[in-house]
């Protein structure tokens, strides 16, 4: 059983610290890998080929729609089906209907309950991780 | 002057001249025909006054052959002289009475006594006699004897067939034989002969004849001929005895100087002349009175339909254009220029008055379309008073926006960590981590409302100190170290001007680090971050320039505007507007440059203490 890679991608440090310090919790045996930019994001996919990406929208210099559209862009099959779940600071509709049209797994607008994040993140990890 | 007082004083002018014109004439023409008058009648005096001499003549002539047939006169030649006298004289006093009667013999020696007076003894009278005999071969004529005057008419005394002797018979022509004419002819008469008035019908006043004699002589032989009104007659004017007198001169005889003089005074006729004057003046101020008031009215009828016209058109240029110019004189139909003119005038302001109808009709809807568009423009007004409204509360809405998802991330932060801290099996470690990010995180959002509050306070209450420069760029530098380690910062510092400044010292320091935060998180590889001072003009410059990706340049213009972002998270977006309000505050300022992939410097210049 290979081991499960989910890459979590926010500017603010405390953001990251959160996702992984919860689901390390539920998944022990999966890695998490950081990454506090858009670039550094797709530095990280391409490297690491992670199976889940938790990306936050509102980044400085490369955003995440920016970083979502890179990804379905992707020649490489297995990183344009990547399944990314977003986190967002505004419900604009826009913004949403553009994640959506760049088919994003999931969404989340803060703040948000660590246990709809965890229950977001069980749907696209095994529970054999548990 | 007015048109009318011009008509009529012309007019007048002319009526004025016309009537003194005829008048002078008339005048002339009465004077010349009362000449002629006169004239003929002097004329026909003198005719007379020849008949009369002529018959005189005749009767002496006849007298002298009837004398000198007488066979007593040729006996008495041959004998005594004195009994022939006597004789012949009761005879002739049966007859004619003459003042001259002289028998001469063959040897041309009187035989008669002289019964003429003489003045001069001087003077032959004999001799003188018989000279007057030889020329006086025609008998009758004049004779000048002893500076006398006399008619004479001689007859041959013929004695068997052979002239033995002549018979002279004359009358005296003096004062007396002149008023006997007088009284024929009603007309003075006066004789001019070798340069003296020999006889005359004027009453024997030296001063007459004086006068008459000058009169005479003063007249030339030009001036002998004058003519009076339209015929030629021998007629002169005299002035005698204060008197006017019209005279007609003749020759009596070829032999020596002599003239007959016919005069009248011409005060009767100069009477009748005056009255018919006196008429035709009083005639004629009528005349020129009753002409004076045609001429005005005259003037009046002309000028009248003028005087409309003129009226009318002041009317027009006045603005009054409703008043028709109706000028139109009794006579309706009357077709003279000055009808045409108003015709034409009055067909003139009809069509101004349509005209300024018309233009006054589109200046009020120029004035209605002129109120209409101030209506659209103050609809405009208020359209744009309430898109700035809009824009304001727009802008309200993008702060509050804003605002509100700047704080979504740290209010995550402790939801979220409040939330894993609960879950069970946490380790120590993260536990306090997670603690320091809560803690972080409400600093975080306590800066965020003091930036959002020195945004929205207006000016900023400084705490003025006086500080070197580079002490604040190392304090911020300290500051901030932790974060320009970890993310692998290269510092270079330069300072070639190291001033005091006058500086509120955390305001300034908020800037640096906003400005230096910046750099930060925009921080890729290799990172660098260059501090220089210098001066420049006046103030001294803090040059903070990074390597790292630089500006976009789609926000590049409004970079120093509120909630402009990179899209990071942590930030209100006001960071930049209150770097430069802060700035501005120092009555300093700020710019940046930046060049994308290369680089971002912003300038900070402050004045500084000298």
């Amino acid at each position: 059983m290979t081991q499960k890679r989910v890459l979590i991608v926010d500017d603010v440090e405390a953001l990251r610290k959160q996702a992984i310090y919860s689901l390390s919790l539920i998944y022990p045996n999966a890695s998490f890998i950081e990454a506090e930019n858009g670039y550094k994001a797709i530095e990280k996919i391409i490297k690491f080929k992670p199976d889940l990406i938790l990306l936050d929208i509102e980044m400085p210099e490369m955003d995440g729609i920016g970083v979502l559209e890179r990804i379905r862009r992707s020649r490489d099959k297995k990183i344009n089906s990547l399944p990314v779940i977003m986190f967002t600071g505004t419900v604009d509709k826009n913004v949403v209907d553009k994640i959506l049209k760049l088919n994003v797994s999931d969404y989340l607008v803060k703040p948000f309950e660590i246990d709809t994040l965890l229950k977001k993140v069980d749907k696209f990890l095994t529970p054999e991780q548990k | 002057m007015k048109l009318r007082t011009k008509i009529f004083l012309t007019a007048s002018l002319i009526i004025l001249l016309t009537t003194i014109t005829g008048l002078l004439l008339l005048n002339d023409r009465i004077s010349n025909r009362i000449e002629a008058e006169i004239s003929n009648d002097l004329i026909k005096t003198e005719a007379l006054f020849n008949t009369l001499i002529m018959d005189r003549t005749i009767l002496l002539s006849t007298l002298a052959g009837n004398i000198a047939d007488l066979p007593v006169l040729k006996a008495a030649l041959k004998t005594d002289a004195a009994t022939i006298l006597i004789e012949l004289n009761e005879y002739s006093n049966s007859n004619e009475d003459v003042e001259l009667f002289v028998v001469v013999d063959d040897q041309n020696k009187m035989v008669t006594p002289l019964m003429v007076d003489n003045p001069d003894p001087e003077i032959d009278l004999e001799e003188s006699i018989a000279l007057n005999i030889d020329r006086t071969i025609s008998k009758t004529g004049f004779w000048l004897l002893n500076e006398k005057l006399f008619l004479i008419a001689t007859s041959p005394i013929m004695i068997d067939g052979s002239i033995e002797g002549v018979l002279v018979l004359g009358d005296c022509i003096n004062d007396e034989f002149s008023i006997i004419l007088k009284d024929l002819t009603d007309s003075d008469i006066s004789f001019f002969t070798e340069d003296k008035i020999t006889a005359s019908s004027f009453s024997d006043s030296g001063e007459i004849r004086n006068n008459l004699y000058k009169e005479l002589i003063s007249y030339d032989e030009d001036m002998d001929t004058r003519v009076f009104g339209e015929n030629e007659y021998n007629l002169i004017r005299l002035f005698l005895n204060n008197e006017n007198h019209i005279a007609k001169t003749g020759e009596l005889t070829d032999w020596f100087e002599s003239k007959y003089i016919l005069s009248r005074p011409l005060s009767k006729e100069m009477e009748v002349l005056s009255y018919i004057r006196q008429v035709i003046f009083t005639l004629a101020a009528g005349i020129v009175i009753l002409s004076f008031i045609l001429s005005l009215a005259i003037s009046q009828r002309i000028t009248r339909p003028i005087n409309c016209l003129v009226e009318g058109t002041r009317e027009i240029s006045e603005g009054k254009y409703d008043t028709k110019i109706d000028c139109s004189s009794s006579s309706q139909d009357s077709k003279d220029e000055i009808s045409i003119l108003t015709i034409a005038f009055e067909k003139m302001r009809k069509k101004l008055k349509e005209n300024i109808e018309k233009i006054t009709g589109l200046n009020k809807e120029l004035l209605d379309k002129n109120v209409e568009l101030e209506q659209a423009f103050e609809d405009l007004k208020k359209a744009q008073d309430d898109l700035v409204k809009a824009e304001k509360m727009s802008t309200v809405g993008k702060m509050a926006s804003s605002i509100v998802h700047d704080f979504k991330s740290p209010m995550q932060v402790i939801k979220g960590m409040t939330q894993v801290l609960q879950m069970p099996n946490i380790d120590e470690n993260k536990k306090n981590d997670m603690m320091r990010y809560i803690d972080e995180a409400v600093d975080r959002m306590n800066q965020m409302t003091m930036d959002i509050l020195d945004y929205t306070r207006g000016k900023t209450n400084l705490n003025i100190d006086k500080v070197k420069l580079s002490s604040v760029i190392n304090e911020i530098l300290l500051y901030l170290s932790n974060d320009l380690q970890s993310n692998e910062f290269k510092v270079i510092r330069q300072s070639d001007f190291d001033p005091e400044v006058e500086i509120d010292i955390q305001k300034i320091k908020r800037v640096l680090e906003n400005i230096i935060r910046n750099s930060i998180e925009a921080a890729q590889k290799d990172n660098t971050l260059e501090l220089k001072t210098e001066q420049d003009n006046g103030f001294v410059t803090i040059e903070i320039k990074d390597n790292g990706p630089g500006i976009d340049p789609d926000i590049l213009e409004t970079i120093f505007e509120p909630f402009v972002t990179r899209g990071k998270s942590q930030g209100t977006g006001l960071g930049l507007s209150i770097a430069k309000k802060l700035i501005e505050d120092h009555n300093g300022r700020i710019s940046l440059d930046t060049e994308p992939g290369v680089g971002t410097a912003f300038i900070i210049h402050l004045p500084y203490v000298s």
